[in-house]
């Protein structure tokens, strides 16, 4: 018999009558607390109405407000909703939200869906909206001026320092979004990237999905551009220690690079995906002391420092690691810190081994 | 026993009707008989207290079903070790006469609850997918999303 046959039978048997009588039991106490309860659900299933009302009235923050009511007590999908706004809204509480949300069984966006956008609009897919605002080249280069600006705070300041900014910048463009100006998508794509970007070194990978996936998404046939965008979502996972994700992310980035023909662009992603195979990355001392990029010079820093330590050389260490913090002084990167934290636990480890072994000397 | 029950302006006759339906229906989402009972019990008489507005609804059915979802998730929030597989005592039981639909059920609580849920709500129920996603708060993309991912492991678990 097949599923749906099954089903049918089991349909019809639910609703088959029952002719034995069975009485309800009941006192007053039970009966109180059973409405106080009814009514708390009528209450908490009136703020989820009243969020989807406020979100479609295009009133976002009175939404989360009555969504955060509704996924507080577990109300239906609550969580999601709530996750999927403040992650658009750039707000970092987004991430517990999607972690709650999970937790109860619903699948969100970013985590289980992202590789698989990635890969549609590789093959495209998916097709980017089409809008007929029509704006300026002035216009245009004005927009690509802002998000190098920003950029270049994002390298010195950190993300934490600039991720408001950007979104701001990325608010402003999204009625343009789906233009027929290639370069003018070309730009809001590349806007979208640093939002997802700086989301990502703002400690908020759930928001960063979401801007990395509205980017594919706008940057179609840019292959350029999907090359980098790849790259730096590719970057994303690769830091939070999921290879395997991060490798296909690099991979797809490839054919993209293959396809814009650059040359640098194929080297960038050959050498993350070596990366993401385990090998350790290449750093270039020279092209780093020419660089501005603070966030970049903290980084590799902290690598060599750890590498020092790793043989034992703690002095050295030390002196890398002590120019890291000069470095970073007014950085304000997640991702920095991450690794910072990571030398610290290295540097600790080692001291009790060395510790141990004084002890076992003794 | 509740007044609603005495004098007839449809509440006996709807919990006639419901009460095999809705433990039928529970059972399809736990074979926690305890629970199941007393959450009926409980989805019931509120019904019966409330009659006057809930008999008025479009669909009382629904609203029972609502109420004793969140209940039974509640209770099981709270009595997650004391799980208690007994025998099913349910009077007149037509999906325990057959072990085909026995298995089925069985099946279905082996689903993740999400995908349970919507499984008996439009499969079982005959709910709509806006039906559904009322009575569950959630949109109706999460509705079909969790239809055709808990179809999918249905088929899987009663190859």
């Amino acid at each position: 018999m097949n599923l749906d046959d099954l089903l049918h039978d089991a349909a019809v048997a639910i609703r088959e009558p029952d002719t034995t009588f069975v009485p309800l039991r009941t006192n007053a106490e039970t009966l109180r607390k059973l409405d106080d309860d009814v009514e708390l659900m009528g209450a908490l299933e009136r703020a989820y109405r009243a969020a989807e009302q406020a979100e479609r009235l295009g009133r976002p923050i009175d939404a989360a407000t009555y969504f955060r009511v509704a996924a507080d007590q577990n109300i239906g999908d609550a969580a999601v909703r709530l996750a999927t706004l403040l992650s658009e809204l750039g707000e970092a509480e987004a991430d517990e939200w999607f972690a709650v949300a999970e937790q109860e069984g619903f699948t969100t966006f970013p985590r289980e869906r992202f590789l698989q956008h990635a890969a549609a609009v590789t093959v495209g897919i998916t097709k980017p909206l089409r809008n007929r605002a029509h704006v300026s080249p002035a216009e245009v280069s004005r927009i690509e001026a802002a998000t190098r600006a920003l950029r270049t705070l994002d390298r010195q300041y950190g993300g934490i320092a600039c991720h408001a900014a950007v979104l701001d910048h990325v608010r402003a463009l999204d009625p343009f979004r789906g233009t027929r100006n290639d370069r003018l998508n070309a730009a809001i794509a590349d806007a979208y990237d640093l939002a997802g970007w700086t989301a990502f070194d703002a400690g908020q990978p759930a928001a960063a999905h979401t801007y990395f996936a509205t980017a594919m998404s706008l940057a179609g046939e840019n292959t350029a551009l999907m090359a980098d965008i790849m790259s730096h979502a590719g970057r994303m996972y690769l830091h939070h220690d999921e290879r395997d994700t991060a490798l296909q992310l690099f991979q797809l980035g490839q054919l993209h690079a293959r396809n814009s023909g650059s040359a640098a662009a194929i080297a960038k992603l050959t050498a993350l995906e070596k990366q993401a195979r385990g090998c350790p990355p290449e750093i270039d001392l020279t092209a780093l002391r020419q660089q501005k990029r603070v966030r970049g010079q903290t980084i590799v820093l902290t690598a060599l420092a750890r590498n020092r330590l790793a043989d034992g050389d703690s002095r050295a260490a030390a002196e890398l690691a002590e120019r890291a913090l000069d470095v970073s002084a007014r950085l304000r990167s997640q991702r920095a810190n991450d690794h910072l934290r990571a030398l610290g636990e290295e540097a600790e480890e080692l001291a009790d081994r060395i510790a141990a072994r004084l002890a076992c000397a003794t | 026993m509740p007044e609603a029950l005495e004098d007839d302006d449809g509440f006996a006759d709807f919990f006639r009707r419901t009460r095999p339906l809705l433990t039928r229906t529970l059972t399809a989402l736990t074979d926690d008989t305890r629970i199941v009972e007393d959450v009926v019990q409980e989805s019931l008489l509120i019904a019966g207290h409330r009659w006057a507005e809930v008999g008025g609804y479009d669909k009382p059915e629904a609203w029972v079903i609502k109420v004793a979802l969140r209940r039974m998730r509640r209770w099981q929030a709270g009595h997650r070790e004391t799980t208690l597989k007994a025998v099913h005592d349910v009077p007149h039981d037509p999906i325990a006469q057959r072990d085909d639909l026995d298995e089925l059920l069985a099946a279905i609580r082996g689903l993740s609850p999400r995908r349970a849920e919507v499984i008996v709500l439009h499969h079982l129920l005959g709910y709509s997918i806006a039906e559904v996603a009322e009575v569950l708060c959630v949109t109706e993309n999460t509705v079909r999303t969790h239809l055709s991912l808990g179809r999918a492991d249905l088929k899987a678990r009663l190859r």
